[in-house]
């Protein structure tokens, strides 16, 4: 192997050292709390987390490789077109916290919730459909996103620093199984705060020194018009229609809010005011990295190159070319910590569902505590391997990826997470709705897009999941006291 | 809310702000995307790029929808979130039949 950029690569290690001191960290913590408080602590870290951490777990966990590499990549393939979809994202952690913030804070508290199975466990009557409908989507498109972010991230380390694939692979995706292994979510809020600064610093230098490289805003956007004209229209290089960009809004912005692991902040932020602090942290954050560097780095990089092999080669280019490779290093740990943050919680929610939902409830129920602290590490690790084992076979656009990933997960939960708010909503409203939304969503994306008029299915099978949720709820019969009385009532009876 | 009635459940008042601080964030949602969208078509299609106006080297709708429009709708943002929704206690429950009165 030739090795290209060596001080890039030095600062990326760097970077990689921190997390490493953080897995051994956060392990102690762990390996100090009591063997039968150890799964609660594990997924939930004691409720007890503050604004930043929030900001940046909602900021960082859903704002991915998709918005460091993806997104520049997709603006390069089809013009300002993307800029437009992009700047759905922006508020995504008012979403989040603003839809389901207070309710979910305080049901969780009420039913000791650990993630969004327990939630959907505790508001379906414990309905077996329910449950396994909602750990398959989670652990099908979870599963799917999370590999590939691992495999955008070692592409990038490759083809900027000649590092092979698979040790890039192994280096950082391994780093990410170790501290969400052993800890559990304080580890990986510990380490999201490293990323999301680091993705913050990122986009902050990239974003000056980009468009000053093609020598201001103007002198970019003229470079590309001369080329290529269309580029810079609302519709962009690919003419597309309002109609699907409109889909794509609906993706990032309105469907945004119902991701497991975003919605994973909503169990475990300490108080209101950290709530509303983590909104406005959140929100200044996502807008400096999504305007700044997926949306001004992208249109910098199509003025830098008119021709790249692959569209996600946008960003990294950029940034060698307009930094010295040990700034550019910077922009390697940018990525990598977008693609880490996003997949450690990611990993956390999955194994929340198979050790809380699946294991604990079906399989043996009287496990001891000691069991279950093997089991819950066990499973976290099994998780990290398989999604890591996926990302061998790589896949070509990341965020066509992520772009059904979100879908698949939005079309399933949407509805029945709406139904938090709706007390006529029941379970078998909520079996249709799973079911239904994310058959409808896989056929209209892989086998017959005509059924999606034109836009990305979403649109579609989030309708249709609403209105199979509302008229199978009452044609069925209504909710009992007790899940009514959990989710609204006012005292415990 | 008929259920509730049916049942003779007492609805805790946190949970009906939080049902309506859920419809303002879904309005505001759909308030930001429908006007950006049409905002940026408008301006954006009205002419051909290589007549576009720019504003501090950004074209005029890029500008207004890119920069600008995120911008302003942070704003609306902020003050929801610091001078209409509401604080609350976090306690599971309101009042607990046995203990005392909850905060």
């Amino acid at each position: 192997m030739e090795i290209t950029y060596p001080a890039a690569l030095g600062v990326f290690f760097a970077f990689l050292a921190i997390l490493v001191g953080i897995t051994v960290y956060s392990g102690r913590i762990m390996a100090a709390v009591k063997v039968d408080k150890y799964v609660a602590d594990f997924y939930t870290a004691g409720r007890g987390l503050g604004a930043v951490v929030i900001a940046m777990m909602i900021a960082a966990g859903l704002c991915s490789a998709g918005t460091f590499l993806g997104g520049p990549g997709l603006i390069w393939q089809l013009g300002a077109a993307f800029a437009l979809i992009g700047v759905a994202q922006v508020f995504m952690n008012f979403y989040v916290l603003g839809e389901f913030g207070k309710k979910i804070g305080i049901i969780a508290r009420r039913i000791n919730a650990q993630s969004l199975v327990d939630l959907f466990m505790y508001r379906y009557e414990k309905n077996k459909a329910v449950v396994i409908g909602t750990v398959i989507v989670m652990f099908v498109f979870l599963g799917a996103y999370a590999s590939a972010q691992f495999v955008g991230g070692a592409r990038i380390l490759e083809v900027m620093t000649g590092f092979p694939y698979f040790w890039g692979l192994l280096l950082y995706g391994g780093i990410v199984v170790l501290y969400t292994t052993f800890g559990g979510l304080r580890g990986t809020a510990l380490a999201i705060l490293v990323q999301g600064s680091i993705m913050t610093i990122a986009s902050l230098i990239l974003m000056f020194a980009g468009v000053h490289h093609m020598g201001g805003v103007e002198a970019t956007f003229r470079t590309i018009v001369e080329r290529t004209p269309d580029f810079v229209t609302p519709s962009g290089s690919a003419h597309l229609s309002l109609a699907y960009i409109a889909s794509l809004w609906i993706t990032f912005g309105l469907c945004i809010a119902v991701l497991p692991h975003g919605l994973m902040s909503t169990m475990v932020y300490k108080s209101t005011k950290a709530l509303h602090r983590a909104i406005l942290i959140g929100g200044g954050l996502v807008l400096l990295w999504t305007i700044g560097l997926t949306i001004m780095c992208g249109v910098a990089g199509r003025a830098l190159s008119p021709e790249l092999a692959v569209p996600d080669y946008n960003l990294p280019f950029l940034a060698f070319a307009s930094l010295p490779p040990a700034v550019a290093g910077l922009a390697l740990a940018g990525v990598a910590g977008a693609i880490q943050s996003t997949v450690g919680v990611m990993l956390i929610v999955i194994s929340s569902a198979l050790v809380k939902n699946v294991y604990s409830t079906y399989i043996k129920p009287n496990a001891s505590a000691a069991l279950m602290k093997k089991v819950t590490m066990g499973a976290t690790a099994g998780i990290g391997v398989i999604v890591f084992g996926l990302a061998f076979s790589a896949p070509p656009a990341l965020e066509m990826i992520i772009i059904f990933a979100i879908g698949g997960l939005a079309s399933a939960f949407f509805a029945p997470l709406l139904a938090m708010y709706w007390p006529r909503g029941n379970q078998y409203g909520a079996i249709a709705a799973i079911f239904g939304g994310m058959i409808y969503y896989i056929i209209g994306k892989r086998f017959a897009p005509s059924i999606a008029l034109g836009m990305d299915p979403i649109a579609m099978s989030v309708l249709l999941s609403i209105i199979l949720m509302v008229v199978v709820s009452l044609l069925t019969p209504k909710p009992s006291k007790e899940t009514i009385q959990l989710f609204w009532g006012k005292s415990k009876v | 809310m008929k259920i509730l009635e049916e049942y003779g459940i007492e609805e805790d008042p946190r949970l009906k702000i939080a049902f309506k601080e859920m419809l303002m964030t879904f309005g505001l949602c759909i308030v930001y995307s429908l006007t950006t969208l049409a905002m940026d078509w408008s301006i954006g299609m009205s002419k051909p790029p290589q007549e576009y106006s720019y504003i501090l080297g950004f074209p005029t709708w890029f500008f207004l929808g890119i920069i600008v429009c995120p911008l302003v709708f942070f704003c609306v943002v902020v003050f929801l979130v610091t001078r209409v929704f509401k604080d609350m206690s976090l306690e599971p429950w309101l009042s607990e039949k046995k203990g005392k009165e909850g905060k």
